[in-house]
Protein backbone atom coordinates (compact mmCIF):
# COMPACT_ATOMS: atom_id res chain seq x y z
CA UNK A 1 0.00 0.00 0.00
CA UNK A 2 1.04 3.36 -0.44
CA UNK A 3 2.67 5.42 1.72
CA UNK A 4 3.54 9.42 0.93
CA UNK A 5 6.96 11.31 2.22
CA UNK A 6 7.23 14.28 2.80
CA UNK A 7 10.24 16.16 0.62
CA UNK A 8 9.71 20.09 -0.47
CA UNK A 9 12.97 20.05 -1.85
CA UNK A 10 14.13 22.76 -4.19
CA UNK A 11 14.97 20.82 -7.68
CA UNK A 12 18.27 22.94 -8.50
CA UNK A 13 19.64 22.40 -5.19
CA UNK A 14 22.80 20.72 -6.39
CA UNK A 15 23.37 24.16 -7.84
CA UNK A 16 22.84 26.11 -5.28
CA UNK A 17 25.40 24.34 -3.07
CA UNK A 18 27.83 25.01 -6.16
CA UNK A 19 26.79 28.67 -6.52
CA UNK A 20 27.92 29.20 -2.41
CA UNK A 21 31.05 27.71 -3.47
CA UNK A 22 31.97 30.65 -6.16
CA UNK A 23 30.21 33.43 -3.68
CA UNK A 24 32.91 32.28 -1.25
CA UNK A 25 35.55 31.77 -3.75
CA UNK A 26 35.09 35.41 -5.14
CA UNK A 27 34.75 36.57 -1.83
CA UNK A 28 38.30 35.59 -0.66
CA UNK A 29 39.77 36.32 -3.84
CA UNK A 30 38.11 39.84 -4.58
CA UNK A 31 36.35 38.79 -7.63
CA UNK A 32 33.49 40.71 -9.19
CA UNK A 33 31.57 38.41 -11.08
CA UNK A 34 29.27 39.53 -13.80
CA UNK A 35 26.38 37.27 -15.34
CA UNK A 36 25.74 38.23 -18.84
CA UNK A 37 22.23 37.41 -20.26
CA UNK A 38 20.30 37.34 -22.86
CA UNK A 39 18.66 36.56 -26.36
CA UNK A 40 20.94 35.58 -29.02
CA UNK A 41 22.28 38.68 -31.07
CA UNK A 42 21.07 40.80 -28.24
CA UNK A 43 24.30 42.34 -27.93
CA UNK A 44 25.77 39.94 -25.06
CA UNK A 45 29.33 40.51 -26.68
CA UNK A 46 29.52 43.74 -27.33
CA UNK A 47 28.23 45.12 -24.15
CA UNK A 48 31.31 42.87 -22.94
CA UNK A 49 33.41 44.59 -25.38
CA UNK A 50 32.54 48.02 -24.83
CA UNK A 51 33.45 47.04 -20.99
CA UNK A 52 36.28 45.84 -21.77
CA UNK A 53 37.57 48.99 -23.72
CA UNK A 54 36.49 51.14 -21.11
CA UNK A 55 38.02 49.36 -17.95
CA UNK A 56 40.82 47.22 -19.19
CA UNK A 57 43.47 49.61 -18.05
CA UNK A 58 41.86 50.59 -14.72
CA UNK A 59 41.15 47.03 -13.50
CA UNK A 60 41.76 43.20 -13.96
CA UNK A 61 39.29 41.65 -16.76
CA UNK A 62 38.86 38.01 -17.45
CA UNK A 63 35.88 36.85 -19.66
CA UNK A 64 34.18 33.26 -19.55
CA UNK A 65 32.14 32.37 -22.57
CA UNK A 66 29.45 30.14 -22.40
CA UNK A 67 28.59 28.97 -25.95
CA UNK A 68 26.19 26.23 -26.73
CA UNK A 69 29.34 24.94 -29.70
CA UNK A 70 31.31 27.44 -31.40
CA UNK A 71 34.14 29.74 -30.48
CA UNK A 72 33.75 32.67 -32.43
CA UNK A 73 32.71 35.24 -29.58
CA UNK A 74 35.70 33.73 -27.40
CA UNK A 75 37.90 34.35 -30.19
CA UNK A 76 36.66 38.24 -30.64
CA UNK A 77 37.61 38.98 -27.23
CA UNK A 78 40.83 37.35 -27.29
CA UNK A 79 42.04 40.05 -30.08
CA UNK A 80 41.55 42.38 -27.10
CA UNK A 81 43.81 41.26 -24.57
CA UNK A 82 42.37 40.26 -22.01
CA UNK A 83 42.32 36.61 -20.57
CA UNK A 84 39.37 34.32 -22.40
CA UNK A 85 37.87 31.16 -21.30
CA UNK A 86 35.50 29.15 -23.36
CA UNK A 87 32.66 26.72 -21.80
CA UNK A 88 30.81 24.69 -24.79
CA UNK A 89 27.47 23.37 -22.93
CA UNK A 90 27.34 20.94 -25.82
CA UNK A 91 24.03 21.78 -26.70
CA UNK A 92 22.63 23.32 -23.11
CA UNK A 93 20.87 25.49 -23.16
CA UNK A 94 22.07 27.75 -19.93
CA UNK A 95 25.35 27.33 -17.89
CA UNK A 96 25.78 25.93 -14.39
CA UNK A 97 27.22 26.93 -11.71
CA UNK A 98 29.96 24.02 -11.39
CA UNK A 99 31.35 24.60 -15.13
CA UNK A 100 31.75 28.10 -13.71
CA UNK A 101 33.34 27.00 -10.65
CA UNK A 102 36.20 25.41 -13.42
CA UNK A 103 36.36 27.86 -15.13
CA UNK A 104 37.51 30.43 -12.43
CA UNK A 105 40.28 28.07 -10.99
CA UNK A 106 41.54 27.18 -14.57
CA UNK A 107 41.92 31.20 -15.40
CA UNK A 108 44.41 32.14 -12.90
CA UNK A 109 43.05 35.21 -11.92
CA UNK A 110 44.45 37.84 -10.38
CA UNK A 111 43.36 39.13 -7.04
CA UNK A 112 40.90 41.75 -7.82
CA UNK A 113 39.64 40.72 -11.34
CA UNK A 114 36.27 41.76 -12.80
CA UNK A 115 34.77 38.42 -14.55
CA UNK A 116 32.26 39.13 -17.04
CA UNK A 117 30.32 35.40 -17.93
CA UNK A 118 28.51 35.45 -21.48
CA UNK A 119 25.60 33.15 -20.69
CA UNK A 120 23.64 31.00 -23.34
CA UNK A 121 21.16 33.31 -25.85
CA UNK A 122 18.34 32.54 -24.05
CA UNK A 123 15.88 34.30 -22.19
CA UNK A 124 14.23 31.89 -20.02
CA UNK A 125 16.27 28.67 -18.72
CA UNK A 126 19.57 31.27 -17.54
CA UNK A 127 17.66 32.76 -14.88
CA UNK A 128 16.94 29.82 -13.07
CA UNK A 129 21.05 28.94 -12.64
CA UNK A 130 22.45 30.95 -9.94
CA UNK A 131 26.18 31.13 -10.81
CA UNK A 132 27.35 32.73 -7.49
CA UNK A 133 27.59 35.95 -9.74
CA UNK A 134 27.87 39.59 -7.65
CA UNK A 135 25.19 40.72 -10.60
CA UNK A 136 23.39 39.79 -13.15
CA UNK A 137 23.11 42.32 -16.08
CA UNK A 138 20.35 41.26 -19.30
CA UNK A 139 20.87 42.74 -22.52
CA UNK A 140 17.48 43.09 -24.54
CA UNK A 141 17.70 44.63 -27.46
CA UNK A 142 15.09 46.92 -29.12
CA UNK A 143 15.26 45.21 -32.33
CA UNK A 144 13.54 42.36 -30.26
CA UNK A 145 10.24 44.26 -29.85
CA UNK A 146 8.60 46.28 -26.42
CA UNK A 147 6.90 43.44 -25.25
CA UNK A 148 10.27 41.24 -23.90
CA UNK A 149 9.50 42.09 -20.24
CA UNK A 150 5.95 41.03 -20.36
CA UNK A 151 7.24 37.46 -21.93
CA UNK A 152 9.80 36.43 -19.99
CA UNK A 153 9.45 38.45 -16.53
CA UNK A 154 11.53 35.94 -14.25
CA UNK A 155 14.47 37.09 -16.93
CA UNK A 156 14.18 40.84 -16.22
CA UNK A 157 12.95 40.78 -12.14
CA UNK A 158 16.46 38.91 -11.75
CA UNK A 159 18.64 41.00 -13.36
CA UNK A 160 20.04 43.88 -11.66
CA UNK A 161 20.14 46.20 -14.53
CA UNK A 162 18.79 46.04 -18.03
CA UNK A 163 20.81 47.24 -20.66
CA UNK A 164 18.44 47.83 -23.58
CA UNK A 165 20.84 47.95 -27.07
CA UNK A 166 20.47 48.86 -30.42
CA UNK A 167 18.20 51.87 -29.37
CA UNK A 168 19.54 53.62 -32.34
CA UNK A 169 16.88 51.81 -34.64
CA UNK A 170 13.95 51.77 -31.89
CA UNK A 171 12.08 54.41 -33.63
CA UNK A 172 12.64 52.95 -37.60
CA UNK A 173 10.99 49.75 -36.30
CA UNK A 174 8.25 50.89 -33.94
CA UNK A 175 9.71 50.18 -30.64
CA UNK A 176 6.97 51.56 -27.99
CA UNK A 177 9.22 52.69 -24.83
CA UNK A 178 6.33 53.43 -22.66
CA UNK A 179 5.08 50.26 -22.83
CA UNK A 180 8.35 48.55 -22.73
CA UNK A 181 9.48 50.65 -19.12
CA UNK A 182 5.73 49.80 -17.88
CA UNK A 183 6.53 46.06 -18.20
CA UNK A 184 9.78 46.57 -16.37
CA UNK A 185 7.84 48.58 -13.43
CA UNK A 186 5.52 46.18 -12.80
CA UNK A 187 8.39 43.69 -12.61
CA UNK A 188 11.05 45.46 -11.02
CA UNK A 189 9.64 48.35 -8.50
CA UNK A 190 11.61 51.18 -7.73
CA UNK A 191 14.59 48.98 -7.96
CA UNK A 192 14.87 49.42 -12.04
CA UNK A 193 17.93 50.01 -13.51
CA UNK A 194 17.81 50.40 -17.03
CA UNK A 195 20.22 51.76 -19.70
CA UNK A 196 18.91 52.61 -23.19
CA UNK A 197 21.93 52.23 -25.80
CA UNK A 198 23.52 51.55 -29.22
CA UNK A 199 26.77 49.32 -29.41
CA UNK A 200 27.15 50.74 -32.89
CA UNK A 201 26.71 55.22 -32.19
CA UNK A 202 28.11 54.78 -28.97
CA UNK A 203 24.79 56.80 -27.89
CA UNK A 204 24.13 56.18 -24.11
CA UNK A 205 27.44 54.40 -23.27
CA UNK A 206 28.68 57.66 -21.17
CA UNK A 207 25.46 56.60 -18.91
CA UNK A 208 26.23 52.61 -18.61
CA UNK A 209 30.03 53.43 -18.07
CA UNK A 210 29.66 55.94 -15.35
CA UNK A 211 27.18 53.16 -13.35
CA UNK A 212 29.91 50.69 -14.25
CA UNK A 213 32.95 53.09 -13.17
CA UNK A 214 31.23 53.88 -9.72
CA UNK A 215 30.28 50.43 -8.71
CA UNK A 216 33.69 48.87 -9.64
CA UNK A 217 35.90 51.53 -7.73
CA UNK A 218 33.53 51.25 -4.42
CA UNK A 219 33.83 47.26 -4.27
CA UNK A 220 37.70 47.19 -5.51
CA UNK A 221 38.34 49.93 -2.90
CA UNK A 222 36.52 48.41 0.08
CA UNK A 223 38.74 47.12 2.87
CA UNK B 1 14.18 23.86 -22.24
CA UNK B 2 16.72 21.93 -19.54
CA UNK B 3 14.34 19.38 -18.68
CA UNK B 4 17.18 16.70 -19.02
CA UNK B 5 19.08 18.45 -16.42
CA UNK B 6 16.29 19.07 -14.26
CA UNK B 7 15.20 15.24 -14.48
CA UNK B 8 18.91 14.25 -13.86
CA UNK B 9 18.97 16.52 -10.37
CA UNK B 10 15.44 15.76 -9.84
CA UNK B 11 16.11 11.69 -9.68
CA UNK B 12 19.18 12.33 -7.71
CA UNK B 13 16.84 14.14 -4.81
CA UNK B 14 14.53 11.02 -4.85
CA UNK B 15 17.18 8.92 -4.50
CA UNK B 16 18.25 10.40 -1.83
CA UNK B 17 15.11 10.91 0.19
CA UNK B 18 14.80 7.20 -0.33
CA UNK B 19 18.20 5.62 0.96
CA UNK B 20 16.38 5.66 4.20
CA UNK B 21 13.56 4.24 3.56
CA UNK B 22 14.24 1.03 1.33
CA UNK B 23 10.33 0.95 -0.22
CA UNK B 24 9.51 -2.23 -1.88
CA UNK B 25 8.28 -0.44 -4.92
CA UNK B 26 8.19 3.69 -6.19
CA UNK B 27 4.66 4.77 -6.99
CA UNK B 28 4.93 8.30 -7.59
CA UNK B 29 7.20 11.15 -7.66
CA UNK B 30 4.69 14.94 -7.11
CA UNK B 31 6.65 17.81 -8.31
CA UNK B 32 5.26 21.13 -8.52
CA UNK B 33 5.69 23.47 -11.24
CA UNK B 34 5.20 27.42 -11.59
CA UNK B 35 4.51 28.19 -15.04
CA UNK B 36 7.57 31.04 -15.10
CA UNK B 37 9.75 27.93 -14.34
CA UNK B 38 9.71 27.57 -18.28
CA UNK B 39 9.82 24.10 -17.74
CA UNK B 40 7.49 21.84 -20.00
CA UNK B 41 5.91 19.02 -18.43
CA UNK B 42 5.76 16.45 -21.15
CA UNK B 43 9.52 16.62 -21.91
CA UNK B 44 10.08 16.46 -18.02
CA UNK B 45 7.74 13.54 -17.97
CA UNK B 46 9.96 12.08 -21.02
CA UNK B 47 13.15 12.26 -19.15
CA UNK B 48 12.07 11.27 -16.13
CA UNK B 49 11.07 7.74 -17.35
CA UNK B 50 13.94 7.70 -19.32
CA UNK B 51 16.73 8.23 -16.58
CA UNK B 52 14.88 6.72 -13.67
CA UNK B 53 15.07 3.06 -15.64
CA UNK B 54 17.52 1.04 -13.82
CA UNK B 55 17.00 2.87 -10.43
CA UNK B 56 14.74 2.26 -7.77
CA UNK B 57 12.29 5.12 -9.37
CA UNK B 58 11.96 2.81 -12.36
CA UNK B 59 8.00 2.51 -13.34
CA UNK B 60 6.91 5.26 -10.92
CA UNK B 61 4.60 7.86 -11.94
CA UNK B 62 5.84 11.50 -12.37
CA UNK B 63 2.75 13.52 -11.24
CA UNK B 64 2.93 17.68 -12.12
CA UNK B 65 1.03 20.10 -10.15
CA UNK B 66 0.92 23.44 -12.10
CA UNK B 67 0.42 26.85 -10.41
CA UNK B 68 -0.79 29.56 -12.69
CA UNK B 69 1.66 33.24 -12.40
CA UNK B 70 -0.42 35.38 -10.42
CA UNK B 71 0.09 39.12 -10.31
CA UNK B 72 -0.51 41.57 -6.59
CA UNK B 73 -2.88 44.59 -8.12
CA UNK B 74 -1.82 47.24 -5.22
CA UNK B 75 -4.78 49.27 -5.80
CA UNK B 76 -7.60 46.11 -5.25
CA UNK B 77 -5.39 44.65 -2.93
CA UNK B 78 -6.05 41.01 -4.92
CA UNK B 79 -4.18 38.67 -6.94
CA UNK B 80 -5.11 38.10 -10.67
CA UNK B 81 -4.01 35.58 -12.79
CA UNK B 82 -1.11 37.15 -15.00
CA UNK B 83 -2.52 38.76 -18.38
CA UNK B 84 -0.69 40.21 -21.58
CA UNK B 85 -0.06 43.54 -20.85
CA UNK B 86 -0.21 42.51 -16.70
CA UNK B 87 -3.24 45.13 -16.02
CA UNK B 88 -5.66 44.51 -13.38
CA UNK B 89 -9.03 42.96 -15.23
CA UNK B 90 -11.05 45.06 -11.94
CA UNK B 91 -9.49 47.84 -12.22
CA UNK B 92 -6.93 48.32 -15.13
CA UNK B 93 -4.26 49.27 -12.59
CA UNK B 94 -0.69 47.90 -13.37
CA UNK B 95 -0.17 44.63 -11.33
CA UNK B 96 3.09 43.34 -9.58
CA UNK B 97 4.94 40.02 -10.40
CA UNK B 98 4.66 37.64 -6.91
CA UNK B 99 6.17 34.50 -5.85
CA UNK B 100 3.23 32.77 -7.25
CA UNK B 101 4.35 30.63 -10.54
CA UNK B 102 7.73 30.37 -9.61
CA UNK B 103 7.27 27.06 -7.74
CA UNK B 104 9.73 23.80 -8.92
CA UNK B 105 9.98 22.07 -6.04
CA UNK B 106 9.51 18.16 -5.16
CA UNK B 107 6.74 17.55 -2.87
CA UNK B 108 6.48 14.20 -1.90
CA UNK B 109 7.28 10.33 -2.91
CA UNK B 110 4.45 8.04 -2.78
CA UNK B 111 5.75 4.52 -2.22
CA UNK B 112 4.80 1.07 -1.11
CA UNK B 113 6.52 -0.04 2.27
CA UNK B 114 5.60 -3.52 1.82
CA UNK B 115 4.48 -3.03 5.57
CA UNK B 116 0.82 -3.37 3.83
CA UNK B 117 -0.02 0.35 5.18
Amino acid sequence: MGMEIKVIKDILQRNEFSADNIRKLAKENKWFLINVMGSPGAGKTSFIKAMINTFKDKFNIAVIEGDVASTIDAEEISKLGVGVLQINTGGACHLVADSINEALLNLNLKRSTVVFIENIGNLICPSSFDLGENMRVVVSSAAEGDDKPYKYPIMFESSDIVVLSKIDVAEIIGFDMEKYTKGLKAIKGDNLKLFGVSFKTLEGLTELESYFSKLFSSYFNQK
Amino acid sequence: MHEYFVAQQLIKIAEDELKEVRPKKVLSVKVVVGELSGIIDESLKFYFDVLTKGTILEGSKLEIVQKKALLFCSSCQSLFERTKDFLCPKCKSLGKLTEHGKEFYIESIEVDDGNGN
